[in-house]
C-alpha cells in the first residue's frame, strides 16, 4: 500500500489532488485506530457504575487503585467492548466484500441468507436442543456458524447456473432469508417465555452480557476470516471491473467470486453467531468508507473494517446510555421505563434514514 | 380485447381471440367450482367433522344440529370467507404491481410494501395502542404507502426490474429490522403472537375480521379491475406508454395506491401472507396464454382465492389439531416457484 | 389558430440536463409540417435527449417546447398523444403479445382507459397494419418475428395513434442493413403518401443524407449545422464534429451526398501539438478509473 501511494508523490509534476485520507492512507488508518481506542475507553466508561477515564486506563494497564474497578473493567466491560469491535470489523469487511462482488451498493452481510440462517440454527438449538443455559457456552456460536454457512451454501447453489450472476445471487439470498425467518417464527410458537426472550436477542442482535467466553469463540474466527478477507482485496479489485473484463485480464472469475463469498459468509456467520443479526451496520460502514477513501478495495477493505468497528461500538455506547422509558412517559404508551434498546435496534434506527438518503440520492450508484 | 374481437371484422385465419374469450369463461367456471368445493371441504373438516350434506343444509337453510351449526357459522365460515377475500385481494394487488412496474417479480412482500404495513401493526400491538375498530387497515395502508412512495420515487432512478426488486428487498430488510427493534420491547406472549402474525395467519379469525377487511376489498377490487388498459400500456415501457398518451407517473401512483390498499386490508387482518400475489397472476397468464391485464385481473382474483383457501385448509389439517400459520405454507410453496421465476427472468434478461 | 406557417414542433431556448450535467443548453429549433428531419451527431451529443424532450418524455430545465404553436407542458398527455407519436429506442413488449394486440394499444389516446374500441379505431388499426405490411402477421406473437418485422410492428403501433407527427429514436439500431432500409423506406413512404411530419434520430450519416430532407447536426448539446444534406455535409463539418477525415461524393443512383471516411482527424479540442498524445493516455486512465469509483 505504501508503494502504491509513493509512486504518485514522486511524480511531482502532477499535483496530487486526492483527499488527505487517500494520499496519506497509512497515517489515516493509524489515526482511525486511535479513534477506536478512545471509543473503547468511552464504552467502558458508560454504564451504571461511573468511572473516570483515568481510572479506566489505570485498570486496563493493571494499576487500578480499587480492585472493584479492575473486576468490572476486565470482567464485564472490556470483553463486551472487544466483542463489539471485532464483530463490527467482521460485518464491515463482509459488507465491503459483498458490495464489491455483487457491484451493488445496497448489499449487506445478511444478504446471502447468512444472518437468518445463523439465527434459525440458534433458535432450533434453543428450542429443541438441551435446555441448558447455553448462552454462555461455546455451542451456540458454533451452531450459529454452521447455520449461517449452510444458508450461504444453499444460496450459492440455488443461484448457480453456468456461474453466478451477482444480482441473481442477491435475490436468491432474499428468498432463502425469507424462508429461514418464516421457520424462525414458526419455532417461536413452541418456545416458552424464557426461550422467547433469549431468541429475540439473537434475532435483533445484542452485545449485552457478552463476556470472555464469547470473546474466545469470536477471536479465532476473526483471526482466520479477517486476514482472508483483506488479502482477497486484489481479487475483488479485478472482479469489480465486471466479469468479461476480469476474465480478459486473466482472472478465474467464478473461483475468485466463490472465494470472496466464502470469506464474506465466514465473517458474517462468525459475527452473527456471537452478537446475533445486527442489521445495517455492514451496509453503512463500507459505504462511508467508500466516501472517504474511494473505491480501490485495497484501501476500502481496511477502512471498512475500522469504520464499521467504530460504528458498532458507537451504537453500543448509545444502546447503553439511551433508555427509552421517556417515550412512554411522554406518549402514555406501554413502555417499561427501564427499557433499553439492544444494539441491533439502535443500528436499525440509525441505519434507516441513512439508507433512504442513499437510496434516493445516489442515482448513478444504482 | 375480447370486446374488440366481437366488433372487428373477421381478420386473417388464425384469429385466436374468440377462442380466448371462451377460454376465459371456461377457466372462470372451473375456478368457481373449485372454490366452492374447497369451501365445502373447509366447512366439513376439523375436530367436529361435518358431512357435506349437513354443511349444505346448515349454510343454505335454518336446519342442522346446534353444535355443528355454531362451529360452521362462527368459526369455519368466516375464516373461509376471509381467506377467499384476502386471496383475491392479494392476487389482484400482485397483478397490478407486476404490470405497473413492468416487473415479473413485483410482489408486495418482495417490494417491502407488506413489511411497511406490518411495522405499523407491530407498533400497535406492542405499545397497546387503542385503535378504534376499522382504523387498523387505514394505519396499515399508511405504512404500506410509505414504502410504496419510496418505490415510486425509485422508478425515476432505475427501470431495471431486477434493481427494483433489490431496492424493495433492501426496504423490506430495513422495515424488518425496525419491526424487530419494536418487538424486543414486547412481552413473550406478544412476541409469539406477533411472530405468528408476521408470517401471515388466518388462525382464529372471525366475523369481526371479515367486517374489517370487506369494505376495503369490496371498494378497491372493482376500481382495480378498471385499470386493465392502462396496465396494458405500462407493459410496453414508460416512454412508450407516455407517448401513447398515458400520464405514466400519475397513473402508476394511482395503481400503487389501489394495490397497496388491497394489500393493507389483508395485512391488517391476516398479516403479510407471502407469494399469493406473486404466483396467482403468473398462473393466470399461463392458463389464459395472454398478458392482457383486462383478463388477467379478474381471473387472478379467483385463482388467488382458490390458492389461499386451499393453503389455509392445508395449514389447518396438516398437523391437526395443531394449526400452522398459512403464511408458512405459502412461503414453503412459493419460494421455490419464485426461484424458478427468477431463473426465467435472468434467462430473458441475457437473451 | 394553426396555420401552415406555424411549425409542427419547435423548441425555444431549450435546456436539458441529467442531475447537474447539462446535456443541452439554449437550443432553439423549428420543425415545419410535412418533412423528414434527421438528427445526427456523435455519441453523447444530446440527440436522443433532444428527441425525448421534444416528445415531453424528459422535462426541460429551461425553455419550452411548442407543439403546433402551443406550449407542450400546458397540454394533457392525451392531447399530445393525438398530435405526436414517439417510438423510443429498444422498446420491449410483454411475452406472447400478438402484433394486433400491440397495435391496438396505440388507440389509448383516443379511447381512454375504459371505453371500447369503435369502428374508426379498428379502421386506424387495420390501416396501420396495412401501411407497415404487417396484416399477415396480425395474430403472430411479437417475439416470434424477425427484428425487422418487430420494428415494423412497433411503427404500426405508433401509426395506429393516427398522428400528424412521428418521432423515431434510432429506429434502425440492431437491424441488419436490409431491415434498416426497409424501415427507412417505410418512413419515406409515410412522409410522401400521408404527409406525416417525421423527426428521427439516426446513427448512419449516409442513410440520413439519403432519406431526410433536412439534417440537424448536434454536438455538445448545440446545433452545429442545419439544412439540406447536400448543403451541410462538408469535410470540414465532419472533421469538426465527428473528428474524421472524409471525402464526400454524390451517389449516382440517388443524387444524395455520401461520406467516405478515410482517417481520424484531431478533434477541435485537441488541435494543438501538445495535446495530440493526450487523448490516448486520457482514455486509458478513465477506463481503469471509472469502474472503481462507480
Amino acid at each position: 500500500m505504501a508503494t502504491f501511494d509513493t509512486v504518485h508523490e514522486s511524480a511531482n509534476i502532477i499535483p496530487d489532488v486526492r483527499p488527505f485520507a487517500v494520499r496519506r492512507f497509512p497515517l489515516f488508518l493509524a489515526l482511525s485506530l486511535g479513534v477506536i481506542a478512545l471509543l473503547i475507553v468511552l464504552h467502558i466508561a458508560v454504564g451504571t457504575l461511573d468511572f473516570s477515564p483515568v481510572q479506566i486506563v489505570k485498570a486496563l494497564v493493571d494499576q487500578a487503585e480499587d480492585p472493584l474497578h479492575r473486576q468490572v473493567v476486565w470482567g464485564l466491560r472490556l470483553p463486551r467492548a472487544l466483542v463489539a469491535i471485532v464483530a463490527g470489523a467482521m460485518l464491515g469487511l463482509a459488507g465491503a466484500i459483498l458490495q464489491t462482488v455483487t457491484r451493488n451498493p445496497l448489499a449487506e452481510p445478511g444478504l446471502m441468507g447468512v444472518s437468518s440462517g445463523g439465527v434459525l440454527a440458534i433458535v432450533i438449538y434453543i428450542v429443541f436442543g438441551a435446555g441448558v443455559s447455553a448462552d454462555s457456552g461455546l455451542i451456540l456460536p458454533l451452531v450459529g456458524l454452521i447455520g449461517g454457512m449452510t444458508a450461504a451454501t444453499l444460496t450459492y447453489l440455488l443461484s448457480y447456473s453456468n456461474g453466478t450472476d451477482p444480482i441473481r445471487l442477491v435475490l436468491t439470498g432474499v428468498l432463502v432469508a425469507g424462508m429461514c425467518s418464516a421457520f424462525t417464527s414458526l419455532l417461536l410458537l413452541w418456545a416458552d417465555d424464557y426461550q422467547v426472550q433469549r431468541i429475540i436477542r439473537w434475532t435483533v442482535g445484542s452485545t449485552s452480557g457478552r463476556v470472555w467466553v464469547h470473546w474466545e469463540t469470536l477471536y479465532p474466527i476473526a483471526l482466520i476470516a479477517i486476514p482472508i478477507g483483506l488479502v482477497s482485496a486484489g481479487l475483488a479489485n479485478v472482479l469489480q471491473l465486471g466479469d468479461s473484463v476480469a476474465r480478459g485480464i486473466g482472472q478465474r472469475v467464478e473461483l475468485a467470486r466463490l472465494f470472496l463469498l466464502f470469506a464474506a459468509s465466514l465473517l458474517t456467520a462468525g459475527a452473527v453467531a456471537v452478537v446475533g443479526a445486527v442489521g445495517f451496520i455492514g451496509l453503512i460502514g463500507p459505504h462511508m468508507a467508500r466516501r472517504i477513501v474511494g473505491g480501490d478495495v485495497r484501501r476500502l477493505f481496511p477502512m471498512s473494517v475500522i469504520l464499521t468497528a467504530a460504528l458498532l461500538i458507537g451504537s453500543d455506547i448509545l444502546a447503553r446510555t439511551l433508555t427509552i422509558g421517556w417515550i412512554g412517559i411522554i406518549t402514555g404508551l406501554d413502555i417499561p421505563d427501564t427499557a433499553g434498546l439492544p444494539v441491533g435496534a439502535v443500528t436499525a434506527l440509525l441505519g434507516a434514514p441513512f439508507f433512504l438518503v442513499l437510496l434516493l440520492r445516489r442515482k448513478h450508484a444504482l | 380485447m375480447q370486446v374488440s374481437a366481437t366488433l372487428s371484422p373477421p381478420m386473417s385465419p388464425g384469429d385466436r381471440r374468440p377462442a380466448r374469450l371462451s377460454r376465459v369463461g371456461v377457466v372462470a367456471l372451473v375456478l368457481l367450482t373449485a372454490l366452492f368445493s374447497i369451501g365445502v371441504l373447509a366447512l366439513m373438516l376439523g375436530i367436529t367433522a361435518v358431512s357435506a350434506e349437513e354443511v349444505l343444509r346448515i349454510v343454505f337453510t335454518d336446519g342442522g344440529e346446534r353444535v355443528p351449526r355454531i362451529v360452521i357459522w362462527e368459526v369455519r365460515l368466516p375464516r373461509f370467507l376471509l381467506g377467499a377475500l384476502a386471496g383475491a385481494a392479494l392476487a389482484v394487488a400482485g397483478a397490478m404491481l407486476q404490470d405497473a412496474l413492468n416487473n415479473e417479480l413485483a410482489e408486495p412482500g418482495l417490494l417491502g410494501v407488506s413489511t411497511g404495513a406490518s411495522l405499523i401493526v407491530a407498533v400497535v400491538v406492542i405499545f397497546n395502542i387503542a385503535v378504534p375498530f376499522g382504523m387498523l387497515p387505514v394505519l396499515a395502508l399508511i405504512g404500506g404507502l410509505a414504502v410504496g412512495g419510496v418505490i415510486l420515487l425509485a422508478t425515476r432512478i432505475t427501470r431495471d426490474p431486477v434493481r427494483m426488486i433489490l431496492i424493495g428487498a433492501a426496504l423490506g430488510a430495513l422495515f424488518s429490522a425496525l419491526i424487530t427493534a419494536v418487538i424486543v420491547l414486547g412481552s413473550p406472549d406478544e412476541i409469539r403472537v406477533l411472530y405468528s402474525y408476521l408470517v401471515g395467519s388466518l388462525i382464529g379469525r372471525d366475523w369481526d375480521d371479515v367486517r374489517l377487511a370487506l369494505p376495503w376489498i369490496a371498494a378497491a377490487l372493482p376500481i382495480a379491475l378498471c385499470f386493465g388498459r392502462p396496465l396494458n400500456l405500462l407493459q410496453l415501457g414508460d416512454d412508450m406508454a407516455e407517448g401513447l398518451g398515458l400520464p405514466v407517473f400519475r397513473t402508476r401512483t394511482l395503481i400503487f395506491t389501489v394495490a397497496i390498499a388491497l394489500q393493507a386490508a389483508v395485512v391488517a387482518v391476516a398479516g403479510p401472507i407471502g407469494f399469493i400475489a406473486l404466483l396467482a397472476p403468473h398462473m393466470v397468464r399461463g392458463l389464459l396464454a395472454t398478458t392482457d391485464a383486462r383478463q388477467v385481473l379478474p381471473i387472478s382474483a379467483l385463482v388467488g382465492a382458490v390458492l389461499l383457501t386451499s393453503a389455509d385448509l392445508l395449514a389447518r389439517e396438516l398437523f391437526s389439531p395443531a394449526e400452522l400459520p398459512v403464511g408458512l405454507i405459502t412461503i414453503g410453496i412459493g419460494s421455490p416457484i419464485a426461484l424458478f421465476l427468477l431463473r426465467r427472468l435472468f434467462i430473458r434478461r441475457t437473451a | 389558430m394553426t396555420t401552415l406557417s406555424t411549425p409542427a414542433l419547435a423548441a425555444q431556448q431549450l435546456g436539458v440536463g441529467y442531475l447537474e450535467r447539462a446535456v443541452i443548453e439554449r437550443l432553439s429549433l423549428e420543425i415545419a409540417h410535412g418533412g423528414i428531419t434527421a438528427l445526427v451527431g456523435p455519441n453523447g451529443s444530446g440527440k436522443s435527449t433532444l428527441l425525448k424532450t421534444l416528445a415531453r418524455l424528459l422535462k426541460p430545465s429551461a425553455g419550452t417546447v411548442l407543439l403546433d404553436g402551443k406550449a407542450i407542458h400546458t397540454l394533457s398527455t392525451t392531447e399530445i398523444a393525438r398530435q405526436m407519436a414517439i417510438l423510443p429506442q429498444g422498446p420491449s413488449a410483454p411475452h406472447g403479445v400478438t402484433v394486433r394486440e400491440l397495435v391496438e394499444q396505440g388507440r389509448y389516446a383516443h379511447v381512454g382507459a375504459l371505453r371500447m374500441l369503435k369502428h374508426q379505431d379498428h379502421e386506424a388499426i387495420t390501416r396501420a397494419l396495412e401501411l407497415t405490411d404487417m396484416t399477415a402477421f396480425s395474430h403472430r406473437a411479437l417475439d416470434s418475428l424477425s427484428g425487422g418485422e418487430r420494428q415494423r410492428a412497433w411503427i404500426a403501433l405508433t401509426l395506429a395513434q393516427d398522428t400528424p407527427i412521428l418521432l423515431l429514436d434510432e429506429p434502425t439500431t440492431f437491424l441488419d442493413i436490409g431491415h434498416q432500409l426497409e424501415v427507412l423506406e417505410l418512413v419515406e413512404q409515410l412522409n410522401r403518401e400521408r404527409g406525416m411530419t417525421i423527426l428521427l434520430v439516426l446513427h448512419d450519416l449516409n442513410q440520413a443524407a439519403r432519406y431526410a430532407d433536412r439534417m440537424i447536426v448536434l454536438n455538445g448539446g448545440q446545433i452545429r449545422a442545419d439544412g439540406a444534406p447536400s448543403e451541410i455535409l462538408t469535410p470540414d463539418l465532419l472533421a469538426d464534429v465527428f473528428g474524421v477525415r472524409v471525402n464526400i461524393v454524390t451517389d449516382p443512383a440517388t443524387g444524395t451526398p455520401v461520406c467516405l471516411p478515410y482517417g481520424v482527424a484531431g478533434r477541435k479540442a485537441a488541435t494543438t501539438e501538445a495535446a495530440i498524445s493526450e487523448p490516448m493516455a486520457f482514455t486509458m486512465q478513465s477506463v481503469s478509473a471509472a469502474p472503481i469509483h462507480a
